[in-house]
């Protein structure tokens, strides 16, 4: 309960400092108009706009040291900020105080001049904390986002190698740099948290670690960067600018490979960027000179996804279409409650979708001509089942030079020998052909089998009969009962009389010495005997 | 996300009518659209709403299999006259269970009146079948299924808590023995959505047995908490397998399909005003049945079948009901791409007279199943079809009631019990896990039911620890929080 009183108070700080600065403000023009004008301030105005200042500005202190207490802020400019401040608090209730007696009078424009001097600074840094350097004057200088280039540009995206000292500095920090350290550096820790040095990367901050190193999956700065964009607690924040796919992805991988720090500390000066020592610096960037191109190696392009209006359309066909292995969107495609779809609207429906296509299933179709060369033109196309089609050599030829094709299925189709010949010659990655029913003779099949013995041919399934039978049953009840489990052992030992001293035994020193538990009188018997069992062997009683 | 975030979220109607448009037995949104489009003038039979694939989640990763049968041998098969080869026991004729083994294990009320526990070897005559690995041992009741030892894996060494059979089939469906939970077949839906959007997802079918029967409950194939469209659709055996699947006469399908939009758009103001699922689930289903009303037909008309097939099943084929019938149903189911057919085969609790019981169950239940399998081959369907037979225990080694040379009962019995998988990158030809002598404990490598769940589920593409559903706060899963995929398992 205090502590929340506390935070209040603390919080609201940033509401009554306006409060001296208006009020002093308003009391040094009026010293400064009566000093043009030649006619004195009147006393009981001046006493109370003095005190005024003075309250307000003690209130200010107060809450200002008890905001400090919060992690949000912290550095330098957050103790410049504080004495400051306590100079306008004292200052300015020295000078109220000043005007009570005529003695003092004399210090009250020191004084306040002093306070005047002390909360103009004071406030600046304040304003550094909560909105940045350069705020004021931010829009003289327009600093344009640097440009992330890609390496890759349509040639093969460089190998994102870690082993290489400095992704750190160079990408990873300027990444920080450019989208989190206005808000998150050593100055200005929104949320306790600095992303300026890797000590600060380490230390974390409010939400706990920023990163898990090695672990992108549960990293908080990985979570709130791929958080959506309305969600409150995405980060960086909406206004402001975002870090690109690449950039993410490339934060990600840093972590992932154990977020190293190679090439030492960086340090945040007046927008710049200076690389600390353990490797020769690079230049450091100020504001005047042209922003330089970070160039960020590029992950491979994600795989081109099937048109959802190619899937919908083929669905409407009712056409099953199922995604069958999610990373490379690879689909199986079956007419199995379509089969009445004639032959060019099939290959119409699937021409989108060619390149997706593994698994395809016409059974029970009457697949034409163009079907079967857009089939056949199929990349993906892994099986294809044309079971039950009718379907002739003719169609098969039609069919000839599936790249891709390992699984043929062609049951109870109307084949003739020559389809033999075809699946010699041409299907070449063929590992698998189902031929039951499918018109071809013994011998075209016994033919095949020669031509290409590592093809699998699938026909009727043989039942074979049993190897051997036991011989009839005879039942008794002779065989012996199972041994009982073992008796316990007793652990007590055998003899009464110490072997190696004749002395009587002391349960306490009890041996386990083949199979047998002996008792001895104390320890050093134990070690005489087991350093020479077989002298004692015999003097056991 | 918290469930009232969920429903102010559903209350923007974008939201509500997107999630509807992605569940998985029709796209509300849509039809509400296509109701007033006469879009289908020129196919007047044709259904009104599209497909949408995928189900809630869609596959994790690229699946082995893409559907799977189940055989749920309802009552528990015993496994020591039909699997689980112990040629010790023959001379232990009439022995009492030694403590040593049964290590004071409960006995149900059945057998706990017993004076003793005599030991009941199996009077069938084993053989040895060929597969990838030294040779199994099965019995004289199943040949044609030990023909196909090559493509079976077996697994000796199932086991699982429950004693009884309604906890221990609940527990083998949903993978807890109390029961609210979802079975495999809704999650499979849940999961993997449809591939024929004329059929039910899930598709059950059952068959009465010729032992003694224990009761089926009809939350076995339950969607539990998921949404209702996920249940389980039985067909009945019998001439009829939909009720009132038939238009009545003077009914039309144009008209049918008005009565039905009608319908739709009355439910539909009524979600609109309550947001209630339920009410999605509901058109969903009327959806169905109406593409229901063409598809079973097909489905059905066997006449397109050539003889040499109907043979392979056996000769009860032809007779709706049977489980040879329903064998065949399975795999024409599985040429149409039903994700889960379920069959149940009732009568195996032979607690008495077991030896008469399981030769009939055997006859009944040996040919359909196998032709099955090899059927399913030859097609080219069987590697991305899992087959599973399976009860929901085993049958202890000791006699329930009298034992004589030539009849003995068995009691209910969960530490071990055998199942057998074909298919859809189970590994095939091999032996899984050992029992010990007595068939009674495991000694190696014990399957317990949850590792089975994963395993399959893994085999379909999905994640065991993924595939889940928020009910009451908490993301339930399968495999409750159990389960570990079985690599041994996998081709």
């Amino acid at each position: 309960m205090l502590e929340t009183l506390l935070q209040l108070s603390g919080r609201a700080h940033p509401l009554l400092l306006h409060l001296p600065i208006g009020t002093l403000a308003a009391l040094v023009c009026l010293e400064v108009i009566s000093l043009v004008r030649r006619t004195p301030l009147e006393p009981r105005t001046r006493a109370t706009l003095a005190c005024l200042v003075a309250l307000s500005a003690a209130a200010s202190v107060a809450t200002g040291l008890l905001l400090e207490r919060e992690p949000a802020y912290g550095g330098e400019v957050l103790d410049l900020h504080k004495w400051l401040g306590i100079g306008v608090g004292v200052s300015t209730v020295f000078a109220a105080a000043s005007l009570a007696s005529v003695k003092t009078r004399r210090l009250y424009p020191i004084l306040l001049a002093l306070a005047l001097g002390c909360i103009v600074p004071a406030g600046h840094f304040g304003a550094t904390m909560t909105h940045g350097e350069g705020f004021l004057t931010e829009p003289l200088f327009p600093r344009k986002p640097v440009p992330i280039r890609r390496t890759a540009e349509g040639g093969e995206p460089p190998h994102l190698d870690f082993g290489v000292r400095g992704v750190y500095p160079e990408q990873a920090a300027q990444i920080f740099q450019q989208y989190c350290a206005s808000c998150h550096n050593d100055d200005k820790r929104k949320g306790g948290l600095a992303l300026t040095t890797p000590g600060g990367i380490r230390a974390g901050g409010k939400s706990g670690a920023a990163l898990v190193p090695g672990d992108p999956g549960n990293s908080e700065m990985v979570f709130r960067l791929r958080l959506p964009i309305t969600d409150r607690d995405h980060m960086p924040p909406k206004e402001r600018p975002q870090p690109d796919e690449a950039a993410i992805r490339l934060i990600e991988e840093w972590i992932g490979a154990g977020a190293p720090y190679e090439g030492g500390e960086l340090s945040r000066s007046d927008g710049g960027l200076a690389v600390g020592s353990g490797r020769s610096p690079s230049a450091a960037i100020d504001r005047a000179s042209p922003p330089v191109a970070i160039q960020i190696p590029v992950a491979p392009p994600a795989p081109p996804a099937p048109a959802a209006a190619a899937l919908s359309a083929l669905r409407e066909h009712h056409v099953h279409v199922e995604v069958v292995e999610p990373e490379r969107h690879l689909l199986w495609v079956s007419f199995d409650s379509a089969a009445g779809t004639d032959d060019a609207t099939a290959a119409r429906l699937m021409l989108p979708l060619a390149e997706f296509i593994a698994d395809l299933s016409l059974a029970g179709t009457r697949p034409g001509p163009e079907t079967l060369a857009l089939a056949a033109r199929m990349p993906a196309l892994r099986r294809l089942s044309l079971a039950r089609t009718r379907c002739t050599t003719g169609d098969l030829e039609a069919l000839g030079g599936a790249p891709a094709l390992e699984e043929l299925n062609l049951s109870e189709t109307s084949l003739d020998d020559r389809a033999a010949g075809l699946l010699s010659s041409r299907f070449t990655r063929l590992s698998r052909v189902f031929l039951w029913r499918s018109g071809l003779s013994d011998g075209a099949i016994s033919g095949l089998r020669a031509g290409r013995p590592a093809l699998s041919l699938a026909l009727e399934v043989p039942a074979d009969g049993p190897l051997e039978t036991e011989p009839p049953l005879a039942f008794s009840g002779d065989a012996p009962p199972l041994p009982a489990p073992g008796a316990p052992v007793s652990l007590a030992p055998i003899n009464a009389l110490c072997p190696v001293s004749n002395k009587p035994i002391d349960a306490r020193f009890a041996l386990v010495h083949k199979g047998r538990v002996i008792g001895f009188c104390c320890e050093q018997c134990v070690a005489e005997f087991l350093a020479e069992p077989e002298k004692f062997e015999g003097a056991r009683r | 996300m918290h469930p009232l975030e969920e429903h102010y979220l559903d209350l923007t109607r974008r939201r509500f009518f997107g999630t509807c448009a992605q569940s998985v037995s029709g796209a509300v949104g849509a039809l509400a659209l296509s109701s007033l489009i006469r879009a289908d003038a020129a196919r007047p039979d044709a259904p009104a709403s599209p497909q949408p694939a995928g189900g809630a989640t869609g596959v994790h990763f690229r699946p082995r299999a893409k559907r799977i049968i189940y055989m749920h041998m309802e009552g528990a098969p015993s496994q020591l006259d039909l699997f689980d080869y112990k040629p010790g026991l023959r001379h232990r004729f009439n022995q009492d269970l030694p403590d040593s083994i049964r290590q004071g294990q409960r006995i149900t009320g059945m057998t706990s009146g017993q004076a003793r526990l005599p030991v009941a070897p199996s009077i069938f005559r084993f053989s040895r079948y060929a597969n990838n690995q030294n040779g199994i041992w099965l019995s004289e009741l199943m040949p044609h299924t030990a023909a196909l030892s090559r493509d079976l894996c077996f697994i000796h060494s199932m086991h699982t808590e429950a004693i009884n059979h309604e906890p221990g089939i609940t527990f083998f469906q949903t993978g807890s023995q109390q029961p609210g939970r979802p079975s495999f077949g809704s999650w499979a839906s849940y999961g993997l959505g449809s591939a024929n959007a004329n059929l039910p997802t899930f598709v059950v079918l059952i068959s009465q047995g010729f032992g003694n029967m224990q009761a089926l409950s009809a939350r076995f194939w339950g969607s539990g908490f998921l949404p209702s469209e996920h249940q389980g659709c039985k067909l009945r055996g019998g001439e009829d397998p939909v009720l009132y699947l038939r238009d009545p006469a003077g009914v039309e399908r144009p008209d049918r399909r008005r009565m039905l939009d009608l319908v739709g758009a009355l439910n539909n103001r009524e979600m609109q005003r309550s947001l209630d699922p339920e009410i999605r689930a509901r058109i969903a289903q009327h959806e169905m049945a109406y593409r229901m009303q063409t598809s079973v037909p097909e489905l059905m008309d066997l006449s397109g079948e050539d003889p040499e097939t109907l043979a392979m099943y056996g000769p009860e084929v032809g007779k709706p009901g049977t489980f040879a019938s329903n064998c065949l149903l399975a795999r024409r189911l599985a040429e149409r791409g039903v994700r889960f057919i379920q069959l149940y085969m009732r009568g195996w609790d032979a607690h008495n007279n077991l030896p008469g019981e399981i030769r009939l169950q055997s006859t009944a239940v040996d040919q359909p199943q196998a032709a099955l399998v090899r059927d399913l081959k030859r097609r080219g369907l069987l590697d991305d079809t899992i087959v599973i037979w399976a009860g929901e225990f085993g049958r202890t080694v000791y006699s329930q009631g009298d034992l004589s040379e030539t009849n003995y009962g068995r009691d209910h019995h969960p530490r071990c019990f055998t199942i057998w998988l074909a298919g859809g990158g189970i590994k095939p030809g091999v032996s899984i896990g050992k029992t010990d002598d007595f068939s009674y404990n495991i000694v190696e490598n014990p399957v317990d039911v949850h590792d089975l769940h994963a395993t399959l589920l893994h085999l379909l593409g999905m994640g065991h620890e993924r595939l889940s559903f928020r009910h009451e706060g908490r993301d339930f899963r399968l495999t409750d929080v159990f389960g570990k995929v079985r690599p041994e398992l996998l081709a």
